[in-house]
């Protein structure tokens, strides 16, 4: 599997969300719902997608039990209290995993990488607890920042886009130990969505995304990059400094600039190769693309997990 | 090819700048915080290698530019004068130090100078430049510096000594201060000179050369021959009319031997009075008294000849004007004249006291004709009337000088008609006879012209004299307290009003207020007052060869007249002539708008001054010490010159070869041309560094 980007982008009817509107939008719950409304919208289709109210199993009636639950007609025939059990319980948990790590604050426009994965993170939960997703989110950079165990309620919503928004960019990045931590935690399987700009070694992406895979979840790998990253077309010698490392370097970019592009390529062909191998779905957004495309691709993989 | 500075060279190192710069890859650039290095770093290893080879030109450029400075900066220049096309500079700068003061009139001594002169001028380089300072006690620089040797011996040829003494310390003072402000060049001072001991004279300042000047000495004086002169001449009144004098010569003589007794002739305008043969041992002195000589009335001069055939005859020769001084009159007033019993005394003491003191009664004498006097003084008087106060303000105005001193007879109003020119308002008197509170002097202003001459003993008697009775009296803001009391009070004041001066003496000039008039100081005191308030300058008898004189004192008709042609616009010239003694006439150029109404005398005996219709002869001597013909080793004298590293505020000298080298330098720029080429180096070298890109690590 190979990044997507632009194919799908160009060819979707969507609606185009210029990112650097959406950062005038001081409050990211109406920046979500700016973006999963007009996405809906833009689907002509049910906001309901998925949803199920299919009858599963009775269960005898325990004290605290909702007496509205308790069918009567079962009580009639065998004068015994049971309730209904439904298909609700089979709504998706979705697994949001947001990169801060430093490498995030970059920007060579107006939206930072981590301003552009907020929204994406926000939109995409905003998105699931439409769909009465139980959404959960992880914050990570070295280690586990924050982390928000997945609901369904629309106070969930709350506090998890409260923690989207204060989640700021810092440290390094290692994708190991944290996403390590995060899959223990797991207990059902769902839908893993790592927001991250992958500037980590292959091996240890991979690792974390065969852990998760092999926990029977559905991996969706958004990868974030700034447009500058993409084209790497500084003009002057420049002395270069590591967002993350703090690490110096006087260049002439014009003369380094087929040497990085070429290893990025190699880094992120791996990270498809890998992605391809393992059945995850890789998406590499770059900050000046509209959030929509995200959505599209996390409702794909939503009917494909059901 | 030489360097200034060599020890920048060492800046040389620099030049390992460029080579690490272009190994390390350091460069301060445009600061980018960039998300992530991880894909960067790798290729900017791989593309290090590549600069190294790639831009050898730039590093190449880049060192030759610092080689250029640092070169530049050391100063290069060429040594060989052929090869610069400087052949000459850099030699000898030589002075040529030629005494010409009187004692080089002995025998042969000044053409032996010059020969002297003539063989150091020979002796110059192609490079050497030639200064020629002659001296005497004056010093003059004869020429800009020459490199021809020719030119100077046009210069030096028709020189003939001169008739003033000697100072040596002046003439080596200018000597190196010339070499001081003459980079270029060895410094060598050539002295030339008979090395008189008398020319280094007593108290003169210190002279130090600078201990990098070459300082050679030729003594042109051969064993002295016999010598005799006339030194000192002393001419005193007899009596008060002057018409006898008694005349006192000073003979000296020098290494005499076994010649015939010299005889010493007075002629009284320019006839023989008297004579005397003078018995001299080999080195010897004697007075020589003409006593009562006779002098006529009018313009009188007297010359003394010490006859004896000797190298140099102008020292028998002195001159001297008979003519008596002309006094100051002073008129002295007040209502007993044995108040002025010591004042008088003191004023007159002596026959050749050039004060002439006419004592007077102020009520009863008429103050119209106080124009003919020099000083009034009111001695304890009584209250001043007003036309006498006015005559007296009138006076003052004009220029004469009042003194005032007063006594019992004096109350604080008796002067209140004067109160327009006192120095002071007379309070009230001060009694301490008999309460122990008598006062004495607590400052004094002892470089005040009045007590200048005094020994610090003889003041130490004046300050010590005690003031029993004295006036209160307040000090006007013009005036000036030249003595006070212990209690503060002034005792002595002055002031400017008009032309003239007023003296104000608080305490009495008798024995009743204090007891000055028996101290020893008293008489001079009283002098030096009434001189000082009238201005009184005496002239002398005989100037000496070298002085200038103010041609407004030599006579004052003389002087009024010069004043007339001032304020005239008429020329000096057609009405005053001035004769030397050689006979030869000093022109006078139109002195008074030129501001030189002085003349400088240059030759011993007579000058003849003519103005109008009169003429005023005016004696010059040689100065007594040029006879002096000792003459220490030169070497002696050298010892006693103190030499200084260098001067204090001039560069010093490193070596005189340094010097040389700098003005080749100078000349030659060197450093200018590097420069340039460098600035081209370092623009050819922005042109190909904006064309070359370079990474450079830390």
């Amino acid at each position: 599997m190979t990044p997507q980007a632009g194919t799908v982008s160009e060819h979707t009817p969507l609606r185009f969300l210029d990112p650097a509107v959406l950062a005038r939008i001081s409050n990211l719950e109406l920046v979500a719902r700016t973006v999963v409304e007009g996405f809906i919208s833009g689907l002509h289709r049910s906001p309901y997608l998925g949803f199920s109210v299919d009858f599963a199993q009775y269960r005898q009636y325990i004290e605290g039990d909702d007496i509205r639950q308790i069918d009567w007609k079962v009580y009639a025939r065998s004068d015994r209290h049971y309730v209904k059990q439904y298909e609700g319980e089979t709504s998706t948990n979705v697994y949001l995993l947001l990169d801060i790590s430093g490498s995030m604050a970059y920007r060579s426009g107006s939206v930072t990488k981590m301003e552009y994965a907020r929204y994406l993170t926000a939109s995409l939960a905003f998105f699931a607890q439409r769909q009465r997703d139980r959404v959960g989110l992880t914050t990570f950079a070295v280690g586990l920042a924050d982390q928000l165990p997945p609901r369904c309620r629309r106070e969930h919503l709350s506090s998890l886009l409260h923690l989207v928004d204060k989640a700021k960019a810092d440290a390094g990045t290692a994708f190991g130990k944290p996403l390590r931590a995060l899959a223990e935690t797991i207990r059902r399987r769902g839908i893993v969505v790592l927001v991250s700009d992958l500037y980590a070694p292959t091996a240890e992406i991979a690792e974390s995304i065969r852990q998760f895979r092999f926990q029977g979840n559905d991996v969706i790998v958004i990868q974030i990059l700034d447009p500058q990253e993409q084209r790497f077309d500084f003009s002057d010698s420049v002395q270069m400094v590591d967002m993350e490392t703090r690490r110096r370097l006087i260049m002439d970019p014009a003369l380094a600039r087929s040497d990085y592009l070429e290893q990025l390529e190699r880094h992120q062909q791996e990270i498809s190769n890998l992605c391809g191998a393992l059945g995850v779905d890789y998406l590499v957004m770059e900050t000046s693309r509209p959030l929509d495309l995200a959505l599209y691709r996390y409702l794909s993989t939503r009917q494909k997990s059901r | 090819m030489q360097f200034l500075n060599p020890l920048f060279l060492l800046g040389g190192l620099a030049l390992i700048a460029p080579i690490l710069v272009h190994l390390v890859r350091r460069e301060t650039s445009r600061r980018v915080l960039f998300s992530s290095l991880m894909f960067v770093r790798r290729s900017t290893k791989a593309s290090l290698r590549k600069q190294r080879l790639r831009h050898p030109l730039l590093l190449l450029l880049r060192m030759a530019a610092l080689l250029l400075l640092v070169l530049a900066i050391a100063r290069p220049l060429l040594t060989d004068p052929d090869a610069v096309g400087l052949s000459g500079s850099g030699g000898r700068s030589l002075i040529l130090l030629l005494d010409d003061s009187f004692s080089m009139r002995f025998g042969d001594r000044f053409q032996r100078a010059q020969s002297q002169a003539r063989t150091i001028l020979e002796d110059m380089g192609p490079g050497d430049r030639v200064r020629t300072v002659l001296f005497s006690d004056t010093t003059r620089l004869l020429n800009r510096p020459e490199a021809n040797p020719r030119e100077v011996s046009k210069l030096i040829d028709p020189l003939e000594p001169g008739f003033s003494g000697t100072e040596y310390g002046p003439a080596l003072r200018l000597a190196d201060q010339i070499l001081a402000g003459t980079p270029e060049g060895s410094p060598e001072i050539h002295w030339i000179s008979d090395f008189q001991e008398s020319g280094w004279q007593p108290g003169s300042p210190t002279v130090a050369i600078d201990e990098r000047v070459e300082l050679r000495t030729y003594p042109v004086a051969q064993a002295p021959g016999p010598n005799v002169s006339i030194g000192r001449v002393t001419i005193k009144p007899e009596d008060r009319s002057s018409a006898r004098v008694t005349i006192a010569a000073e003979i000296r003589s020098q290494h005499l031997r076994q010649a015939p007794d010299p005889v010493l002739v007075l002629e009284i305008n320019g006839q023989p009075a008297r004579s005397r043969t003078v018995h001299l041992k080999a080195n010897d002195t004697r007075l020589v008294r003409f006593q009562s000589v006779a002098v006529p009335r009018g313009e009188s001069h007297a010359r003394l000849h010490l006859q004896f055939d000797d190298a140099l005859p102008e020292d028998n020769f002195a001159y001297s004007s008979l003519s008596p001084t002309p006094r100051m009159k002073t008129l002295l007033l007040g209502t007993d004249r044995r108040d002025h019993y010591y004042l008088n005394r003191a004023l007159t003491a002596s026959p050749d006291s050039s004060l002439e003191v006419e004592v007077a009664d102020p009520g009863r004498t008429a103050l119209s004709g106080l124009s003919s006097y020099a000083a009034v003084i009111l001695n304890n008087y009584g209250p001043v009337p007003a036309e006498t106060a006015s005559a007296l303000i009138r006076f003052v105005q004009s220029g004469g000088g009042l003194l005032l001193f007063p006594g019992s007879r004096t109350h604080a109003e008796s002067l209140r008609e004067l109160e327009e020119i006192l120095p002071a308002t007379l309070l009230k008197r001060y009694r301490a006879a008999g309460r122990g509170r008598d006062q004495r002097i607590g400052l004094l202003q002892k470089r005040h012209p009045i007590f200048d001459h005094f020994e610090e003993v003889h003041l130490s008697y004046f300050m010590a004299t005690a003031y029993t009775d004295f006036y209160l009296s307040e000090p006007l803001a013009d005036s000036q307290v030249l003595a006070t009391l212990q209690d503060g009070s002034p005792l002595l004041l002055e002031r400017e009003f008009g032309k003239g001066r007023v003296l104000l003496f608080t305490s009495s000039l008798d024995r009743n207020w204090n007891q000055l008039p028996l101290k020893s100081i008293f008489l001079p005191f009283c002098q030096e007052m009434v001189k000082y308030a009238a201005r009184f300058q005496p002239s002398p008898q005989a100037y000496r060869v070298g002085d200038r004189v103010a041609l407004q004192s030599l006579n004052p008709q003389w002087a009024k007249a010069l004043a007339t042609l001032s304020t005239s616009g008429r020329s000096f010239a057609h009405t005053w002539t001035v004769v030397a003694p050689s006979g030869r006439e000093i022109p006078l150029d139109d002195p008074v708008r030129e501001n030189r109404s002085s003349l400088t005398l240059t030759e011993p005996g007579f000058y003849r001054f003519r103005v109008q219709e009169t003429e005023h002869l005016l004696a010059a001597n040689l100065d007594p010490r040029e006879s002096d013909l000792r003459a220490p080793d030169p070497e002696r004298l050298l010892a006693q010159l103190p030499r200084v590293s260098h001067r204090e505020g001039a560069a010093p000298r490193q070596t005189t070869s340094l010097d040389r080298r700098h003005a080749l330098e100078n000349r030659q720029h060197l450093w200018w041309y590097l420069v340039l080429t460098a600035c081209l180096v370092l623009l050819v070298e922005s042109l190909l560094a904006n064309r070359y890109s370079y990474n450079v690590t830390e």
